[in-house]
């Protein structure tokens, strides 16, 4: 598992990322969501421990391996597919055979482009031979930044499966960060929201439609009372977020107190989420 | 580190910018040897083949140094490679100096290369071995001085600007200026300028400052002194945590 405590990053007196705190479990896929700006990039960068920030990221095990896919797919132009993996392999100081490149290759479908030069692929292909490149030396700890960008359609697919089927497995957490909200949810465990540099809402994948509203009073004793997320705004007003099928069951209860409820999409929750000052709290009032 | 240096000429050689380098050192050679063949057959030193060579070549010399060291660290940031490069879990020190030698053992290649065909060119036209050995120490130590300092100065300079067309720019500046001034009294001031008329003393003395010892621990105080504070320079650049 890995914790970020308190991280902070500010340049010439501007926060780039503010007071953050999550936990990254083993096994998990998270949704890094937010808008230009919001502080994605930078917080892979915080957890590359590339920039210096403020507060404390634990990587538990010493030996953490992180891959990464940093904004771009990155290699040099005219060298090959394998001389690049090759390359990258000896500064990371990994081993690396021919049948480990040619595995990693047939992983992201890439196994025709060995000799290719760089600047000879699609921009698929290249996305594909970033993510060979993440995954040399079996990272416990995957950072995909916009993975899908400039991937048509059958890309995105190609990407989302490959994700979902060769590179999740119980040791791994993989992070992805993207501005598309639907790919993202199609693969990811748990959203993690970030606005001006702040982590502002994480919440479980697990419907398709949020229940938001203001509320009033929350009922005590109520096992659904651990899957609602609270959120307040600037001027201390308490809102919630329930899933449908929650909603509708604590709604009967005389104690839950609420107003102003709107179904929302995982798209018409991330504007409202952007275009307020909602944020979450950890406990209730 | 031997690894490290591998890897930075695996990159080099794949781009062109040494095919252009190795080209543009060999012209004050070719145009020499052009000059030889119809023009001018003197074979002096100091005022003959050699001294004519030596100076197209000082010319030449700084523009090529710093294009091909800018270009060890543009192709990293050309091609978007620089923050995975800079993240290796390797000391930063060693990636710089794998830049700073890769530079500096393809500048002396390209040396070595040159000064066998002007001694080959010499034994076989000349036939004076001291010639050639003043020769092969004249050019030693004005590419020593040049290399170095150039090498230091645009690692710091490319770093800074992170710009290619700038750092040539400025390499072309560097060499005009050195030109337009190796012949000033006060030149041992410029390190440039200062390799420039060391080498030459093995030449010709009279090329060389007047007076007493102090030009020579200027110009080589300088030298070790700028060269020492670009190495510093350099190194807190390549620690600089922030991206």
């Amino acid at each position: 598992m890995i914790t970020l405590k308190n991280v902070s990053f500010e340049v010439e007196g501007h926060n780039i990322l503010n007071d953050i705190n999550m936990e990254l479990k083993g096994g998990k896929v998270y949704g890094l969501l937010g808008p230009n700006g919001a502080g994605k990039t930078t917080l892979f960068k915080a957890l590359l421990d590339i920039i210096e920030y403020k507060g404390e990221v634990f990587k538990g095990d010493a030996n953490v391996i992180i891959g990464k896919l940093i904004e771009y797919p990155s290699f040099y132009p005219n060298l090959t597919c394998v001389e690049n993996l090759k390359l990258h392999a000896s500064y990371a100081d990994m081993e690396c055979n021919d049948s480990i490149v040619n595995h990693l290759l047939e992983v992201v479908g890439l196994p025709d482009a060995k000799h290719k030069k760089f600047k000879e692929l699609s921009m698929g292909m290249k996305q594909r031979l970033g993510v060979a490149k993440a995954l040399m030396g079996n990272p416990n700890l995957l950072l995909l930044d916009e993975p899908t960008n400039g991937l048509d359609p059958m890309g995105m697919k190609d990407m989302r499966n490959l994700i979902e089927q060769d590179l999740k497995d119980n040791q791994r957490t993989i992070v992805i960060s993207s501005h598309n909200l639907n790919e993202v949810s199609l693969v990811t465990d748990t959203f993690l929201f970030m606005r001006n540099g702040k982590k502002i809402l994480e919440i479980d994948n697990k419907e398709d439609i949020y229940m938001l509203g203001s509320v009033q009073q929350i009922p005590e004793n109520t096992i659904i009372k651990q899957d609602i997320t609270l959120l307040k705004d600037s001027k201390d007003n308490l809102y919630f977020i329930l899933s449908e099928i929650n909603f509708n069951k604590l709604k009967t209860t005389n104690d839950f107190v609420y107003s102003d409820v709107e179904k929302l999409t995982l798209e018409n929750l991330y504007i409202r989420l952007m275009s307020t000052d909602l944020i979450e709290v950890k406990s209730y009032v | 580190m031997f690894k490290l240096i591998k890897n930075e000429w695996i990159k080099m050689k794949s781009e062109k910018v040494i095919l252009v380098i190795v080209i543009l050192s060999l012209i004050p050679l070719l145009m020499n040897f052009a000059n030889f063949v119809v023009n001018n057959r003197d074979m002096s030193l100091d005022s003959g083949f050699y001294f004519t060579y030596y100076n197209q070549y000082f010319m030449m010399l700084p523009i090529i140094s710093s294009v091909l060291i800018s270009f060890t660290f543009y192709m990293e940031f050309k091609n978007k490679m620089y923050l995975d490069w800079i993240t290796y879990n390797i000391p930063r020190s060693k990636l710089l100096f794998s830049k700073l030698l890769i530079s500096t053992i393809i500048m002396l290649a390209i040396c070595i290369m040159q000064l066998v065909i002007l001694s080959v060119f010499y034994f076989v036209v000349d036939g004076n071995i001291e010639y050639i050995l003043r020769l092969i120490s004249s050019y030693i130590i004005l590419n020593v001085i040049v290399i170095t300092t150039i090498t230091l100065v645009f690692a710091v300079i490319i770093q800074l600007t992170k710009n290619i067309v700038a750092s040539i720019s400025i390499g072309i500046g560097v060499s005009l200026l050195s030109m337009i001034l190796m012949a000033a009294p006060f030149s041992y001031f410029i390190p440039t300028a200062y390799g420039y008329r060391l080498g030459l003393l093995i030449i010709d003395n009279g090329y060389y400052y007047e007076g007493d010892m102090s030009p020579t621990i200027i110009g080589i105080g300088l030298f070790v002194l700028i060269n020492a504070i670009m190495l510093i320079i350099n190194l807190r650049l390549i620690n600089k945590k922030r991206l």
